[in-house]
């Protein structure tokens, strides 16, 4: 364990660490392009140069491994001399076209300009190299060769992380550009990643393109609901409308990246007609508008009459692996304690076994649903029953007489969508009641009894637990619109209606509930579930 | 003079391998071969050999570098990447004796117990090349390389691999970077090739003229070598003289010999009789020497950092009263713009904005703020990248700009006056 | 020798530099200022009034009236939709739809710009903050409308100025605009007098009582 003294400041660092990661340790910013924290060292960019006693030229922080007793300096008049002079050096031929550039406001080279540069351009125009722009590389990514910096980041990406290599340098000296060999399209499945890794303009993404300067834009940080990895994500959204989904760092889940169906994601939240309020089907079997208290107090009575008359085996809860723990929890808590329902349900296809297989080596996995673990852990699922078909089949018999159905189209499309759907719609079919919660409008949904309407991903709250049983915390990025009623709320309303005088005020609320009776869950705290999460218990 | 590499350059049939055999060839390998491996370095740390490729770090002390018995087999990479402008020595010693070459490379193999070994060839020596792949064949049938050089309990295997013509592949690490099939970028050092080099394996990286002087230095043993040249720099070295000279060529010298006597008794003195005005004495990396300067400058390491230059590969480079500085210093900008591999951005950006700035000069629209500027991105550049190539852009910039500022000014304030007349 | 500091004080001043001479007189130099401005008046050589809409009076050239939005040569847009101009408003009151254009060198271009004429403030923060001499002001003030509709200027209405002519340019960066040009050229001869000083009469210019906004003048 090395103790290294950094602009005065002692830290000491694990073994092998190099000197801008204890910089990070001890709060120091160290300007850089190359160097990523999970790729490897590359050390060409020359930002990062600093000052380190007994060495005669100035070391980059990211090549250099922390020695004992080493003394380093990042804010002498050497150090800030060369970094102005490779800050100055990376402009000459740069085009400074941020007007149209998307990567402006959150570019390294504004932002080290405006700390270390303000210096004035020593070039004319007619002599700067000129490169290639707009240059269309597939369906993720538009290449501007001039605005690169050449840190080879993405070129490391597609070695090192894919392992596809699919771009390369060309050219020598100052015509060098990025590219890929004969302008072929990147279908890699991770080639977003690039346009996050690029620390300048040159990789700008093909989908956000345009769509909105970046400084108007909030960012939330969630959790992404494409499927079982729970990769941790950045949610950027402005008035309620999200325009694109970023990888957020977190070493033990997903590192720094994501995949492109994840990162496309939320368009499915936008897609298609959203339900905005109650509807409950009168005595014609129309569905009717009718208020979120009535609709709950009919649905309460009707099933405790299903129980008393039927048998509380006659009920049905089928869970979406979709929804938070803490809107399962309430589900459950409602349909267990209030109805005495034994049957629960959440496969609609295979979840239990598909949540741990991976589709590839890196981070996606076959179950696209981000909570199947949760509905597991929180014993959403009997093997009287054993899934979705057998529930039909006892649907048609008439051993099911109702079910409260929540059912949320997954963020990232599989071929079999369509299938499983009309699954659900058959089960819905062959109820004598049913109760859907449901985000987006569907045909099958006019056989529900009643018509819940569910805020979706990006406007719900509340934890995830990913296929390492590892819980996370989203937050909400949007507010619901219209009478839409996040899950949990509306079984903690289901719950109040029910005659429960335990009231649930927020998800916090629901979560020290949940781990307070939930054995998977016990003592885990709110802040654990933030990032890097917390792994819950076998 | 002494003469250790130069011996039989000019004798008839010296490529083969027969009259190379017959004028003493192998007989150095022969007794390599009967001493000890650690007894071959420390005739050669004795000897006080020296790296001749530009650098000049002690042969001996690299070799001693190299760990032993880590499980990983050594590399011996032959570096014959010539391509420092004004340096052809190499060419002569693979084109006309390669059979020296391969010798000087088995006994270093022997040395550092390596059984595998590779000649980087410069591309454009495709000609050179066929030359020494010939001799590699001799050697292979002559059993002097293979499963058991001479008949001994040693192998060696001798490859050569032709570059593709990037000046950065002469660097020790991207040579190695390039042999291993990569694009030829030099790497971070540490690790340095002697721990981690080709193939993540201990890698000894000579140069050709390096290797050559080996033989001598084992039939003759270290005390001879030692006692030609001066106290630190020891041994012969070739020059290749180019520029304004009536002899043109490449001429072994003991270190030590006064320059200005070298340019007037080996090289034929200045053409046309003109008046010399500078030397670039070791290739175009290292800074110009002034007529001045050249005064009692001694052709050894010491004697040229002291006069502020450097001794480099031994490229020199005469120029005369009727050169234009500013042009010179243009068309070595041009070399190092061209062939800056753009890995590091100071070099990158600076060689080809230094290099536009003199076209600029030279077509008389320069400025003369342009002047500082130049030795501004000098300072930018210098010291802030992975290899050496932009402080070999630096050292000339500088110099020239310095000592021939006159020139330049002149150059500027023209430019300026024909803008205005515009 | 130690300096002590001395508080200036404009009346102290005043009072130190009085005298009775300068007491008496003043009423009368005040009086004289105003008998010269009554005798401009009666002999005509000053008319603060005028008859507007008649006559006009000339604005300064920094003059911060309704925006125009300038045009390459070809006559498209100069426009890059880069959010400057919406990002520095105070008001909020510009909207922008970008697209992707032809030409990879201009890469960006806008296909919808609206000002909201009622929300606007005429700061000029947007001709400030804008990187393109793209979009510049006039010094036209007379905005009025039938509906709030004409009142949403898009990127038509702020490029075509048929009115132009009449007013001139308002406040832009540059004097003479660099490499950008207005759909009319302003035909008024800018002239260097400050807004809000009283402007010789000769000075006003008699326009059009109506102009035909709908025909073009070429």
């Amino acid at each position: 364990m090395p103790k290294i003294t950094i602009n005065d400041q002692q830290v000491e660092v694990a073994d092998g660490t190099t000197v801008i990661q204890a910089a990070q340790q001890a709060g120091i910013d160290i300007p850089h392009y190359c160097y990523h924290p999970d790729l490897p060292i590359d050390g060409n960019c020359r930002m990062c140069l600093v000052e380190v006693e007994k060495m005669p030229k100035l070391p980059p922080a990211c090549a250099t491994i922390a020695t004992e007793g080493m003394v380093v300096r990042t804010t002498t008049e050497k150090v800030k001399q060369a970094v102005r002079g490779v800050l100055e050096f990376l402009l000459i031929n740069h085009p400074v076209d941020c007007p149209v550039c998307d990567q402006a406001g959150e570019c390294r080279l504004q932002d080290y300009y405006m700390v270390y540069g303000l210096h004035t351009s020593e070039i004319p125009l007619e002599m700067k190299v000129r490169k290639r722009k707009v240059v269309d590389l597939g369906e993720m990514v538009v290449l501007d060769q001039e605005r690169c910096v050449l840190c080879s980041r993405c070129i490391r990406f597609f070695d090192h992380v894919t392992g596809t290599g699919e771009m390369q340098f060309f050219g020598r000296g100052d015509h060098v550009v990025i590219g890929t060999f004969d302008d072929r399209p990147l279908t890699n499945p991770y080639s977003g990643n690039v346009v996050d890794v690029c620390p300048v303009g040159a990789l700008t993404s093909r989908d956000f393109r345009f769509k909105c300067r970046v400084w108007f834009l909030h960012s939330t940080d969630s959790v992404c609901g494409g499927c079982s990895t729970g990769c941790n994500v950045r949610i950027d959204h402005r008035d309620g409308i999200v325009f694109r989904m970023l990888p957020r760092r977190n070493v033990d889940v997903n590192r720094s990246w994501l995949c492109d169906e994840g990162r496309l994601s939320f368009h499915e939240i936008a897609a298609g007609e959203r339900i905005v309020r109650p509807l409950s089907k009168g005595r014609e079997g129309m569905q009717a508008p009718v208020t979120w208290d009535d609709a709950l107090s009919s649905i309460d009575s009707k099933l405790k009459e299903i129980a008393r008359v039927d048998g509380a085996d006659s009920i049905l809860g089928f869970a979406s692996p979709s929804a938070t723990n803490e809107a399962l929890f309430l589900f459950k808590r409602y349909m267990a304690e209030q109805l005495g329902v034994n049957l629960f349900e959440f496969r609609l296809d295979s979840e239990d076994r598909k949540v741990t297989e991976k589709e590839d080596e890196i981070l996606r996995h076959m179950d696209k649903h981000p909570n199947s673990t949760g509905a597991m852990k929180l014993g959403l699922m009997s093997e009287d029953l054993g899934g979705i078909e057998a529930a039909i089949s006892a649907a048609r018999a008439g051993r099911l007489k109702a079910a409260v159905i929540m059912y949320f189209k997954p963020l990232v499309g599989r071929p079999d969508d369509q299938a499983i759907e009309a699954r659900i719609a058959e089960l819905a079919g062959s109820l004598e009641y049913s109760v859907v919660l449901a985000s987006h409008k569907a045909d099958w949904q006019s056989a529900a009894s009643v018509l819940l309407p569910a805020a979706t991903w990006s406007e719900e709250e509340g934890t995830y637990t990913n296929f390492q049983g590892r819980v996370q915390y989203a937050h909400k990025a949007n507010s619901t619109v219209g009478e839409i009623l996040p899950v949990w709320e509306i079984f903690a309303k289901l719950l109040y209606a029910s005659g429960v005088k335990e009231l649930w005020l927020s998800t916090d609320d629901v979560f020290a509930s949940m781990t307070a009776t939930v054995p998977a869950y016990r003592a885990i705290t709110r802040d654990q579930t933030m990032l890097p999460g917390v792994l819950a218990t076998q | 003079m002494n003469k250790i590499l130069l011996v039989n350059i000019d004798k008839p049939g010296q490529t083969s391998i027969e009259k190379y055999r017959e004028r003493g060839g192998y007989a150095a390998l022969e007794k390599t071969l009967k001493m000890e491996q650690t007894a071959v370095i420390d005739e050669v740390k004795a000897s006080g050999l020296r790296g001749r490729g530009g650098a000049g770090f002690p042969t001996g002390m690299k070799w001693g570098f190299v760990p032993r018995n880590t499980g990983k087999p050594t590399y011996l990479l032959c570096n014959a990447d010539e391509s420092e402008p004004g340096t052809f020595k190499d060419r002569l010693l693979m084109e006309r004796d390669p059979h020296l070459m391969i010798e000087g490379m088995a006994i270093a193999c022997y040395a550092l117990n390596c059984h595998l070994s590779y000649i980087y060839i410069r591309g454009e020596y495709e000609f050179v090349a066929r030359t020494v792949e010939k001799a590699l064949d001799e050697a292979y049938a002559a059993g002097i390389l293979g499963a058991s050089v001479l008949g001994r309990d040693f192998s060696l295997d001798i490859f050569l691999h032709l570059g593709q013509g990037a000046y950065i592949c002469g660097e020790e690490t991207s040579l190695i970077e390039s042999l291993e099939g990569y694009r030829g970028y030099p790497r971070i050092k540490p690790p340095f090739p002697a721990t981690s080099g080709f193939l993540a394996s201990p890698t000894v990286v000579n140069n050709v003229e390096t290797l050559c002087a080996l033989p001598w230095i084992i039939t003759k043993g270290a005390a001879a070598h030692a006692a030609i040249g001066t106290e630190k720099s020891k041994g012969t070295k070739l020059f290749s003289v180019s520029g304004h000279v009536n002899k043109p060529g490449v001429y072994e010298v003991d270190l030590g010999y006064p320059l200005l006597d070298f340019i007037e008794n080996e090289a034929g003195g200045i053409a046309d009789g003109r008046k010399l005005k500078a030397v670039i004495p070791g290739g175009s990396s290292v800074p110009v020497l002034s007529e001045s300067e050249c005064e009692g400058v001694l052709l050894d390491y010491e004697s040229l950092l002291k006069a502020g230059s450097m001794l480099g590969s031994g490229g020199m480079i005469v120029l005369d009263d009727r050169t234009k500085m500013p042009e010179v210093l243009s068309v070595i900008a041009d070399f190092y713009a061209h062939e800056s591999c753009g890995q590091c951005t100071p070099c990158r950006e600076g060689t080809g904005w230094a290099a536009k700035i003199l076209r600029n000069m030279i077509a008389g629209k320069g400025k003369p703020a342009d002047i500082d500027l130049l030795l501004k991105i000098a300072d930018m550049m210098e010291g802030k990248t992975i290899c050496p190539l932009a402080d070999a852009d630096v050292m000339p910039i500088r110099s020239f700009v310095t000592k021939f500022r006159h020139e330049f000014e002149a150059l500027c304030s023209q430019g300026e006056e024909i803008r205005e007349l515009r | 020798m130690k300096k002590t500091a001395k508080v200036v004080n404009a009346a102290d001043q005043a009072e130190r530099e009085s005298s009775t001479a300068k007491e008496l007189l003043s009423p009368l130099i005040g009086l004289g200022q105003t008998l010269g401005h009554m005798v401009d008046k009666f002999t005509g050589k000053v008319n603060p009034t005028i008859l507007y809409p008649e006559e006009r009076r000339s604005y300064s050239t920094r003059h911060r009236g309704a925006h125009i939005l300038t045009a390459r040569p070809d006559g498209s847009p100069r426009c890059v939709a880069c959010y400057m101009c919406a990002t520095a408003c105070p008001a909020d009151c510009i909207y922008i739809e970008p697209a992707e254009h032809p030409d990879p060198l201009i890469e960006k271009y806008p296909t919808r710009f609206d000002i909201d004429m009622l929300r606007c403030v005429f700061c000029g923060f947007c001709v400030d903050a804008c990187p393109e001499e793209a979009i510049i002001m006039s010094r036209e003030m007379e905005l009025c409308a039938y509906s709030r509709k004409e009142t949403m200027w898009d990127i038509e209405r702020l490029m075509r100025r048929p009115e132009l002519p009449e007013f001139g340019l308002g406040y832009r960066p540059n004097e003479t605009l660099v490499d950008s040009m207005v759909a009319f050229e302003p035909k008024v001869k800018e002239r260097k007098s400050m807004a809000g000083c009283v402007t010789l009469k000769e000075d006003v210019e008699m326009i059009p009582h109506l102009i035909g906004l709908d025909e073009p003048k070429p």
